[in-house]
């Protein structure tokens, strides 16, 4: 019995360091080659992907530059303060509204909750006008060439019309070089 | 077709070797040489002996062979115990000799039952060394009755070294006895020294031969003594109740030696042969038919009554240990290059298969790379079309719809205005972000208004979808006119993780979807 017991007890036990150093052998030297490839299979998959938008772009490319371009005079690489002063001048003068006190300079805001690489700046502005001019002037604002956003307004009846005291705020992405 | 088998006989240092095919003597082949192992080599030569084969019989004849009937019980199936039972059986000593033995009916050899066998003991240097001179070759070495079974009568052997005579009943050998005459050796020794002696006697084995008065003197003083002492041991065993005859089977090289007939006639007895062993041998010259019967019985019996009828072969123990233990180194080695190879199987294959495959993806990777290149610039248009779509989004979608604001607010003025006919007018309007609402604060100033006024406007404000909650902040009367200050939160646009559906549907680009 104690013979048999040996007998198999053996091969069992070489059978399990074998097992055992295989796995150690395949953990230390074939797994990491599987993880890299994993990885490189990812990636050319991801280049395929890539290739085939690339290729898309290609072939849209007047429509996709004029997007682009959409969007860059949306979001600006660059802050360009005199612009967006000349932009908010022109759609108030179209809606008929004065500037009170002239134009405002713009406040850089340092703003945490941004997204990264995205400056804003701050303008606070008064405008004279009647309702219908300073409704239109304010829902305008949303489709403006520059993105703009409200933080706040007030609106104060003044002999006749209103007075428009308007909070906007206007962003930059500045690339990092 | 069938396959020769080979048989022997050990006599001394003679050894006769008798070749069966079908049952029947073919060949037989005397070897006397300056030793035993010289004239085994010889007798063997030209066989080959595979080791899968059945083991060859060999007749051991050697002086101081002994034999006694014993009952054989379960127990002696233990190679110690039945030891311990001949030992009983033959007080001689245990060092000196070897045992064996023959169970008639091994089926009875279970519980109490008792039954009959024999035991046969032989010197145990003598076993030894004829072990030593077969070597290696698969032999089972035995006692001349160990090959009489099944051959009912008297049967005396002469031999060189020893007489011997067996009888067997019901087929079984049941007595035996070394005769102290002894062999032709005895004989030959008195006519000469040890070479010489021999080759007279041998002269003399032929019934008609003619020797000299000397030889012929002893020889018939051998013959008498031989046929005296034999007639003494069947008188014997017929005393002993033995089943015996006055019929003989002569046997051996001195079967046909000169006058022996004669003296055996003397005592009353008549000489006769097996009819089926005689008929077996017609093939072999008729002068050394008597002398390989007992090779030839080794041959037709081997493998039976096994394993305690042959010897044991103390060389043959140290070759199965030796075997064994190259049978375990084998079997380590085998384990060993089973888990090398398992190994290799389980990790170097796993490997190499793993690395081709890495350096194929590597290659296809450098080729896409390559490929991509070229269209990196119209990707990177894609790339910043989408950073720019998700900043917008983020910055710009969730913005509430201020201009709605305004319009809430006139729009509950005019229909007080409606519903009271009273002039209202509205003086300020203040907005701004609380608590993720848009909070709007605004004063009218009504003429002739009141409280009632109040809680229309309120009323109506609260009417409003998006409004989530409106109150009054102040109410002042004064010269006729009523002064309002209300508040009322407005939530329409706020709606959580609102990208796309917000209330700056206005805006066509908010409706784009942004690939992450």
């Amino acid at each position: 019995m104690k013979r048999v017991i040996k007998n198999s007890l053996i091969p069992v036990l070489v059978l399990l360091v074998v097992g055992f150093a295989a796995f150690e052998l395949n953990d230390r030297f074939v797994t990491p080659i599987k993880e890299k490839g994993k990885n490189l299979d990812r990636d050319i998959n991801l280049i395929k992907s890539d290739k085939i938008i690339a290729q898309e772009i290609i072939n849209n490319l007047s429509k996709k530059k004029e997007e682009l371009a959409l969007y860059n005079s949306k979001i600006p690489d660059t802050p360009s303060l005199p612009e967006i002063i000349e932009i908010i001048d022109n759609l108030a003068k179209r809606n008929s509204l004065k500037w009170e006190s002239g134009t405002p300079a713009p406040q850089k805001v340092f703003d945490e909750t941004l997204p990264q690489g995205v400056s804003s700046w701050s303008i606070g502005s008064t405008f004279i006008g009647d309702y219908v001019n300073i409704y239109n002037f304010i829902n305008s604002l949303t489709n403006l060439e520059r993105m703009v956003t409200i933080e706040s307004f007030t609106l104060q009846r003044e002999q006749g019309s209103f007075r428009l005291n308007i909070s906007l705020r206007f962003y930059a992405e500045e690339i990092i070089q | 077709m069938s396959k020769e088998l080979i048989g022997l006989e050990i006599d001394g240092d003679t050894v006769t070797l008798v070749e069966v095919k079908d049952g029947y003597a073919q060949f037989v082949r005397v070897l006397s040489t300056d030793s035993l192992s010289n004239s085994i080599k010889l007798a063997l030569a030209g066989y080959k002996l595979n080791r899968n084969e059945r083991a060859v019989r060999v007749v051991f004849s050697s002086p101081g062979t002994n034999f006694r009937v014993i009952d054989i019980t379960a127990a002696l199936k233990d190679r110690k115990n039945f030891e311990d039972a001949v030992f009983t059986a033959m007080p001689v000593s245990r060092e000196s000799n070897a045992t064996s033995g023959i169970f008639f009916t091994p089926d009875d050899m279970v519980g109490n039952i008792v039954s009959k066998g024999i035991a046969m003991i032989a010197p145990a240097n003598q076993v030894e060394e004829a072990y030593k001179a077969l070597g290696k070759n698969k032999s089972e070495l035995v006692s001349p009755p160990a090959v009489l079974t099944g051959l009912d009568g008297i049967w005396l052997s002469i031999k060189n070294q020893t007489a011997d005579v067996t009888l067997v009943d019901q087929g079984r050998p049941v007595a035996y006895r070394q005769l102290r005459t002894g062999g032709l050796d005895i004989l030959a020794n008195k006519v000469g020294d040890t070479i010489t002696g021999r080759e007279k006697v041998y002269s003399a084995l032929n019934r008609n031969a003619k020797v000299e008065p000397v030889l012929e003197n002893e020889i018939r003083l051998y013959n008498q003594s031989l046929a005296i002492e034999l007639r003494q041991t069947i008188d014997y065993w017929a005393r002993s109740n033995e089943n015996v005859t006055s019929k003989i089977n002569v046997i051996g090289v001195g079967a046909n030696l000169l006058g022996i007939s004669e003296a055996l006639f003397d005592q009353n007895f008549t000489i006769e042969l097996n009819d089926t062993i005689s008929k077996r041998v017609t093939q072999i010259p008729v002068e050394d038919r008597a002398r390989a019967i007992t090779a030839f019985l080794a041959t037709m019996t081997a493998g039976d009554d096994m394993p305690y009828v042959s010897y044991v072969n103390p060389y043959s123990l140290a070759i199965a240990e030796e075997k064994k233990r190259r049978d375990k180194r084998a079997k380590q080695y085998i384990l060993g290059m089973v888990a090398i190879g398992a190994l290799a199987l389980a990790t170097i294959l796993p490997f190499i298969f793993e690395n081709s495959k890495l350096k194929e993806l590597e290659k296809n990777i450098k080729q896409s790379q390559s490929e991509f290149t070229s269209l990196s610039e119209s990707f990177n248009i894609y790339l910043d079309i989408e950073r720019k779509k998700a900043l917008y989004k983020e910055l710009k979608c969730d913005q509430p719809d201020w201009k709605e604001t305004l319009a809430i607010v006139f729009t509950a003025i005019e229909e007080v205005r409606a519903d009271s006919g009273k002039n209202v007018t509205v003086n300020e309007v203040k907005t701004g972000i609380s608590d993720e609402s848009l909070k709007i604060t605004f004063t009218s100033e009504l003429i002739n208004g009141n409280s009632d006024d109040l809680t229309t406007m309120l009323r109506k404000l609260r009417e409003i979808t998006g409004v989530e909650s409106a109150w009054s902040d102040s109410f002042t009367y004064r010269d006729g006119k009523a002064n309002y200050s209300i508040s009322f939160s407005y939530k329409e646009s706020f709606i959580e993780g609102s990208t796309i559906t917000n209330s700056n549907s206005a805006d066509e680009l908010c409706k784009i979807e942004v690939v992450k």
